[in-house]
């Protein structure tokens, strides 16, 4: 399913609770302070509401950028 | 034989220490605030070092004979449910049949589950009512889970408490608990797990060090270990086939059920599968602010609490399902007749 870059980018601002234009395709998920373990659960549950997938823990852990992110979500959702 | 069974009553037991979110702030790391945002637990019970499951099921228990003011002699069927026993061996329902003086001819035995078990102890409990074996029965769920917690670890700290609850359970001749679904995928056994203390490492000597996905919480194979992003996804793709297929086993659908009374882990996972399940706010109450995740006590807590307050009534068609270590997961109907 086709979802822009910039639209999932702007909707893990939003699930994040980052202030937006703050995140990059090119940063490192390991870098981001608010994806710690519950921000991890918000990135589950915001693939299962808005994307319609369980994403599988660990191809979350596999994925090293939000560009990488993006295109694991990309794969695997059945709805924008 | 009687096929019917129903719960009469329940009566849970709490122990009396509180830990507050205020008294847990300074140790994990968030404010009080915050950690009843994203746990909806404000205070949790702690057994004291000398209290054991076999203390608060007898506390629940004597609690449920007294004010139904039931025989214990009447008692021909004793499931003690816990991961947290007084000892390996005997069981804790031995020592609970002991304190309560529960006749020589009762039959008492554990069943080992989490938050899947109070659905597990009443399935058993119906099969052996159902089938002849007995025709009163009790249920009790006990568990001292933050004796398994390092301080450290505030991933499993701010969520669990200790607590009991015990079920009087009966042959009936109308139809009360049915549609019974169980279920279990033992893949998911690393993800809520206490490494350490059984036969397989009876002592784990290494220090405690930081663990978990992200590295933040402290603890050693001699505690409590949950993966909590893989204890969720796990519980997204399991709840909702679990909840449909215990309506289907009842021939019902979500418009009949008029309470979702399901495993109180915490608020973000339950309003989350709420939303997922289409299921009204109203519809499924939720216990856990004052108490934490209580194990396979949630539900009979949840239960008694809701009965009490009237927002479960006579007559009602209530949806029950526990799902978590394992993993391991159980459904079924109630309809409330009980006390």
């Amino acid at each position: 399913m086709n979802i822009s870059l910039s639209h999932f980018i702007a909707t893990l601002e939003i699930e994040l609770g980052q202030e937006p234009g703050t995140l990059s395709p090119e940063e490192e998920l390991s870098a981001i302070a608010d994806l710690d373990s519950i921000g991890r659960l918000s990135l589950i549950a915001l693939c299962d509401s808005q994307f319609g997938f369980v994403l599988k823990v660990p191809d979350l852990d596999a994925c090293r950028t939000v560009a990488e992110l993006h295109a694991l979500v990309e794969a695997h959702a059945t709805r924008l | 034989v009687n096929k019917h069974t129903t719960i009469r009553v329940i009566r849970g037991y709490l122990p009396s220490t509180v830990l507050t979110n205020e008294q847990l702030a300074p140790e994990v790391g968030w404010s009080a605030a915050e950690i009843l945002e994203k746990t909806g637990i404000a205070e949790r019970r702690i057994a004291s070092p000398e209290e054991c499951a076999s203390d608060l099921a007898i506390s629940a228990t004597k609690k449920l004979l007294v004010e139904a003011n039931i025989d214990p002699l009447s008692i021909e069927l004793l499931i003690v449910c816990t991961q947290t026993p007084d000892h390996f061996l005997p069981s804790t329902s031995c020592l609970v049949h002991a304190a309560l003086g529960l006749p020589v001819t009762c039959a008492a035995f554990d069943i080992n589950q989490g938050c899947s078990g109070y659905i597990y102890a009443l399935a058993t409990a119906h099969g052996w009512i159902a089938g002849g074996l007995a025709k009163r029965g009790l249920v009790i769920t006990a568990d001292t889970y933050t004796k398994l917690i390092h301080p450290g670890d505030r991933s499993v700290r701010t969520l669990f408490g200790d607590g009991a609850a015990a079920t009087l359970i009966e042959a009936s001749s109308e139809p009360g608990l049915s549609a019974f679904v169980l279920g279990t995928d033992g893949a998911g056994a690393g993800n809520l797990i206490v490494p350490a203390g059984g036969m397989r490492s009876r002592c784990h000597s290494v220090p405690p060090q930081a663990g978990g996905e992200t590295q933040e919480n402290l603890r050693s194979h001699d505690h409590l270990l949950m993966n909590g992003p893989e204890i969720f996804a796990f519980s997204l793709r399991r709840v909702p086939e679990l909840v449909g297929a215990v309506m289907e086993a009842g021939q019902v659908g979500l418009d009949a059920v008029d309470q979702f009374i399901f495993h109180q882990a915490n608020r973000y996972m339950l309003n989350h599968l709420r939303k997922k399940l289409r299921i009204p706010a109203s519809k499924m109450p939720m216990f856990h602010e004052k108490s934490g995740n209580t194990v396979s006590s949630t539900i009979p807590l949840l239960l008694e609490h809701c009965i009490a307050q009237k927002s479960i009534l006579p007559g009602q068609l209530l949806l029950l399902a526990g799902f978590g270590v394992g993993y391991s997961w159980g459904g079924c109907l109630l309809r409330w007749h009980g006390k």
